[in-house]
């Protein structure tokens, strides 16, 4: 039988490890809103969804392997890029930027590539920059005019970028229902395929392949 | 901090005892213990240029369930700084880990880079794993390895 001292010990014991395993490190409101760092851990994690997390670390992966491969920048100059056609084969609404927009930067900051902004998908004259395909097309319409003048032939040539990225992004969807503590268990995979090819020559000199799978029953807070 | 040795009722130390050896079978089969058997090379052939490390352990409890045993680092032709580094679950059972490499510059100022995110690493019992980096820029020198718990086991 226990004495009071000990049960008085007992007692305040467990009632401090319940209190510790509800709070846990954690010394934030969740019901209220605040700002949270968005490259910590304390965003939301869903299941079926793309998350900013998610987005970040397959940004990340990719643009590692497109610097560990060194074929971006050499002998010392960036090299251009163009954004290539993007497949989502997702069933959700992905836009490109989310995760491209990232390597762009990392690329760009790391000083191996520049994006040329004045050509579309399609590799027409158009894009992300309103003011530079115009100006481009102003180059182009004024050399057109002049080789007329001139009776001389002029090639108009837009700038053609040394590389175009080409990007997809898959989806694998899978449940369990087994025991006790698999029901109703949730999984998404999301896999980002990239390929650098080579203008000039058509080849695809760099290619890589992430996968994130998020499995569990419910979105959570936190990672 | 005193420390106080407090006696204990013997009844209460076997009743703690018998609840202790009751949850050990629960916590094997919960926890999952599938082990990992790793086969390699006797001798390596592989010259490995290991960094002297500098451990700051703040989480005691995390150190005692995974740690960093080996960085070496490599730096590639286009001048970017290769870290490498090897986990090892110290446990009997599975282990989630994130982990995050942060970039410093030559005057010990951080480079801001989207490369630097927190990954999540799954390890088997007593599994070893290879992580590695790129540094974001040429102009990276040094780097700082963080691990953290997930939030689920705060």
């Amino acid at each position: 039988m226990l004495t009071a001292t000990p049960r008085f010990l007992t007692t305040t014991a467990a009632a401090l490890s319940i209190a510790a395993l509800l709070v846990g490190c954690s010394n934030v409101d969740n019901t209220g809103a605040r700002r949270i760092d968005p490259k910590g851990n304390e965003t939301i994690t869903t299941l079926d969804a793309l998350d900013i997390q998610d987005a970040t670390d397959a940004a990340g992966t990719m643009s590692e392997s497109l610097l560990a491969s060194g074929i971006l920048g050499r002998n010392g100059k960036p090299s251009v890029i163009a954004i290539d056609r993007y497949v989502n084969s997702t069933t959700k609404q992905i836009d490109r930027d989310k995760v491209i927009k990232k390597i762009r930067v990392t690329l760009n900051k790391a000083g191996v590539a520049q994006t040329m902004t004045t050509i579309d998908s399609r590799g027409e004259l158009g894009g992300e920059s309103n003011i530079a395909t115009r100006q481009q097309r102003q180059r182009n319409e004024d050399a057109r005019v002049e080789g007329f003048l001139n009776d001389t032939n002029v090639n108009v040539r837009t700038p053609v970028p040394d590389y175009a990225l080409t990007y997809k992004i898959l989806e694998d969807r899978a449940g369990a229902d087994g025991g006790f503590l698999s029901k109703n268990v949730k999984q998404t995979t999301y896999t980002f395929q990239m390929t650098l090819t080579d203008v000039n020559t058509g080849l695809a000199v760099w290619e890589d392949e992430t996968q994130i799978t998020k499995q569990g029953k419910q979105n959570t807070v936190g990672w | 901090m005193a420390i106080h040795r407090v006696r204990r009722p013997r009844n209460f130390s076997l009743t703690l005892g018998i609840l202790s050896l009751s949850l050990v079978p629960f916590g094997l089969t919960a926890g999952g213990c599938q082990g990992v058997n790793a086969t390699q090379r006797a001798e390596p052939r592989a010259e490995i240029n290991e960094i002297d490390v500098e451990k700051l352990n703040y989480d005691g409890t995390l150190n005692l369930r995974a740690a960093v045993i080996r960085l070496n680092e490599r730096t590639l032709d286009n001048g970017f700084l290769q870290v490498q580094a090897e986990i090892r679950n110290r446990t009997l059972e599975r282990q989630v880990v994130n982990y995050r490499f942060d970039w410093i510059d030559e005057s010990g100022m951080q480079v801001k880079t989207s490369l630097s995110n927190w990954k999540t690493l799954s390890l088997s019992a007593k599994e070893n794993r290879l992580i590695s980096a790129v540094a974001p820029t040429p102009d990276a020198v040094d780097f700082r390895l963080s691990l953290v718990e997930p939030k689920g086991t705060w």
